[in-house]
């Protein structure tokens, strides 16, 4: 019994020693950044199409990235961290699903990246891998619905319940402005996340909406060259509204066929974006062609009035030859998403911790005019703040609207709808973007023979 | 209803020949070389650019641009067949029919060219507006594209032509021995790798004929050719190893079966249907509709 109570005196006396050479408890709010364990560099990861049928949005998605990066570098890093720079990673899910998979995995584990950003396509196995390994997920373009579990998952995208919000929303505008509109929808999705995501949708809201659902049907992504089979269902299913999602070439040999057969929406096509929000789609149609279509665009298309325009297209035209658009600023702005947190994260070296540390910052981002900490000042003395380059207001994150959600989304990203007219692009939905002195929306839409 | 079904047949007839002309060549090297053209795709892509930069650069109309990619295309594939595939069939000690090397050399040529594209002209869409034959034909109630009508005029024409090449002409003959033996062939004097390059050289040109006729209306990414290519390996084994009539059948029975039945199931699910007629047309007709040789 001596030697018990002798025992635990000792342990006793020990651990009021050893506690006695602990530092002071740390301060509330301030950021615990171990002196001596300062990185250099600071590995991020970008999984996206860099290959296959999807490569001129994901490269341009990655150069987005990498051109961000460089000027982060150049401009002094990550102050947090004494000037640590950034090292791009870059992952190829070749447009398909199953290397997304892998190429995540090995950004993760072998390059130790402490975020994966992306994916223009096929992001569902990025964001499981994402989930498994604990990293941050940041979808800055991204059509696949999240697991409501999936808390190490950001969107700053719109999300595709809130397009279809926008979408009702311009139709039940446009029905009430002009006393008339559409009574039924027809929908031709792809089968890829983004298509099967959007036409579950649909079918979901459509008859809730009061519309009859006339027509509904997939087609294999990147595997139709001619929609002529299509067409005929949908002549025959005659529906007032029609929506698609489709991609190049698909998007192209659509609209060839669509006007060879000049088959009417009394009310609209409504194309979800992708081809059609990028200028190569545009040199393979004529403008007849694709006159009165409505868009919904994933960034702020009047973007060629901003500041910042003549920068960025540049950059983007010396490297990829192609002018800028939606894909390379959602690459640009997310890595300013990421640097935002990283000024706020407390560097661990364990790469576990500091990746938690990390979405712990992601969670509390609210970058916005009147708060943007990094701001560009370019040659004419005009600033703009980086995150929000996508004509986007805010950048916050709010859990996702399904009940019981534990994926983030910023319901900031909301997009636009654009209508083709007089061979420009011109927003027209939320009403705040249409611009003064344009043509405002056509609606109902002339027939073929009327043109 | 009867309207629309007979509208999806034109329709399919149409599509399915213009899966036969990509077909056609792939059914020759396949056919008779015993190969699998893994890079037929991308070969079938590169002959596309080819006619684009044409029309793009020098104004060149492309069912004019015929006259010269189907000569480069035939010399390409001469080219590939001797200098690439030819060594790997000399290296083989033994009499090997398929020579697994050659697989994957095809494969690796694949990927050399594809994003050898990719690199040299990046990902974007290209296509050609404006060629010179473009609008529809209304019969009735069918509406035919003209272009469209014209690949599947070419496709028609090249399999007959193909035909009498292969069975009224001596290089035919010489070209149906190679393929059914090897062997006895080159015992008879028949120069088996010059028959060979010909033949791949063949294939090549075919393809590029039926790429400049789809491209007035043809979009162009560097990956375009990889989806056209599977479905013409199914096309070709359904039609018949060899047999470029057989393709052309192959080719109108699927692009049918996606078109008609596209009409009463969704799209996907059609496209699963043509596979599912693929294989028990295979299972009951090893050699496929019109082939020689058995899968």
């Amino acid at each position: 019994m001596k030697k018990i109570v002798i025992v635990v005196a000792i342990l006793l006396i020990s651990s009021l020693i050893l506690g006695g050479c602990a530092g002071p408890p740390e301060e509330p709010g301030v950021p615990r950044v171990p002196t001596m364990e300062r990185p250099s560099e600071v590995n991020l990861g970008v999984v996206t199409c860099m290959t296959g049928g999807a490569a001129i949005q994901g490269q341009q998605m990655a150069l987005g990235a990498q051109i961000a990066v460089d000027y982060i570098n150049a401009n002094g890093g990550i102050k947090n961290y004494d000037g640590a720079k950034l090292k791009l990673f870059v992952g190829d899910n070749q447009s398909l699903p199953d290397p997304g998979a892998t190429e995540t995995e090995r950004l993760i584990t072998q390059e130790e990246v402490v975020v994966i950003m992306g994916t223009n396509m096929h992001s569902a196995p990025t964001m499981v891998q994402c989930q498994k390994y604990k990293t941050p997920f940041l979808g800055t373009c991204m059509g696949a619905q999240i697991d409501k579990n999936f808390d190490w998952v950001f969107r700053d995208f719109l999300s595709i319940e809130g397009a279809d919000d926008l979408v009702f929303g311009f139709v039940e505008y446009c029905t009430e402005k002009f006393g008339e509109g559409p009574k039924s929808f027809g929908v031709l999705n792809n089968d890829g996340d983004w298509g099967l995501n959007t036409r579950s949708i649909m079918r979901n809201t459509v008859p809730g909406h009061g519309y009859e659902f006339v027509y509904d049907d997939i087609f294999p992504f990147g595997g139709v060259t001619d929609f002529s089979s299509y067409l005929i269902k949908i002549k025959a299913a005659k529906p007032d509204f029609f929506e698609i999602s489709m991609c190049s070439p698909d998007h192209t040999y659509f609209t060839q066929q669509l006007f060879d057969m000049k088959i009417d929406f009394p009310y609209g096509l409504l194309s979800l974006g992708c081809a059609c929000e990028m200028e190569d789609y545009y040199a393979t149609v004529t403008p007849e062609m694709v006159e009165y279509m409505f868009v919904h665009e994933d960034c702020n298309i009047w973007i060629k009035h901003e500041p910042y325009y003549d920068y960025l297209n540049d950059l983007v035209e010396a490297e990829l030859g192609v002018p800028l658009d939606a894909y390379m600023l959602s690459g640009y702005s997310g890595v300013w998403d990421v640097k935002d947190a990283l000024e706020r994260t407390p560097y661990h070296h364990t790469i576990g911790v500091f990746r938690s540390s990390l979405r712990d910052a992601l969670i509390e981002t609210d970058i916005s005019e009147e708060n943007c900490p990094d701001r560009i000042t370019l040659p004419n003395g005009a600033t703009f703040c980086p995150a929000l380059v996508r004509g986007i207001e805010r950048v916050k994150f709010v859990h996702g609207s399904e009940p019981g959600s534990k994926y983030w989304t910023n319901p900031y990203n909301h997009g636009q709808i654009s209508q083709r007219i007089n061979d420009e692009r011109i927003p027209v939905y939320p009403r705040f973007l249409h611009p003064e002195g344009k043509p405002d929306i056509v609606w109902p839409i002339p027939s073929w023979s009327e043109r | 209803m009867a309207e629309q079904v007979t509208a999806a047949l034109v329709a399919g007839i149409l599509l399915g020949c213009l899966y036969a002309v990509v077909a056609m060549g792939l059914s020759l090297i396949f056919g008779i070389i015993r190969v699998i053209n893994f890079a037929h795709g991308s070969m079938f892509m590169l002959f596309l650019y080819l006619g684009f930069f044409l029309w793009h650069l020098f104004g060149i109309d492309p069912y004019l641009s015929i006259i010269i990619i189907v000569p480069v295309a035939f010399a390409f594939g001469y080219g590939v067949q001797y200098v690439l595939v030819r060594p790997m069939f000399l290296r083989e000690k033994a009499y090997v029919l398929e020579p697994l090397g050659v697989l994957l050399l095809l494969a690796g040529l694949e990927l050399v060219i594809t994003n050898g594209v990719l690199l040299g002209f990046g990902g974007a869409s290209r296509g050609i507006v404006g060629s010179s034959i473009s609008g529809v034909i209304h019969w009735g109630f069918i509406i035919v594209s003209r272009p469209r009508l014209i690949v599947a005029l070419v496709g028609i024409g090249l399999s007959f032509g193909l035909h009498w090449l292969m069975n009224r002409t001596e290089l035919g003959n010489r070209i149906r021995a190679v393929g059914q033996n090897r062997e006895a062939s080159a015992i008879c004097g028949i120069n088996v790798h010059r028959i060979y390059a010909i033949t791949f050289g063949l294939g090549c040109a075919v393809s590029a004929f039926g790429g400049c006729a789809m491209l007035p209306f043809y979009t162009l990414v560097p990956g375009v050719g990889m989806g056209l290519a599977i479905k013409a390996f199914i096309i070709v084994v359904l039609g018949g190893l060899g047999s470029v009539r057989g393709a052309l059948l192959g080719g109108i029975i699927i692009g049918v079966v996606e078109a008609v039945g596209g009409q009463f199931v969704p799209g996907t699910m059609a496209v699963i249907i043509s596979l599912v007629i693929f294989l028990i047309v295979i299972l009951a007709k090893p050699k496929g509709l019109m082939g020689l040789i058995e899968v």
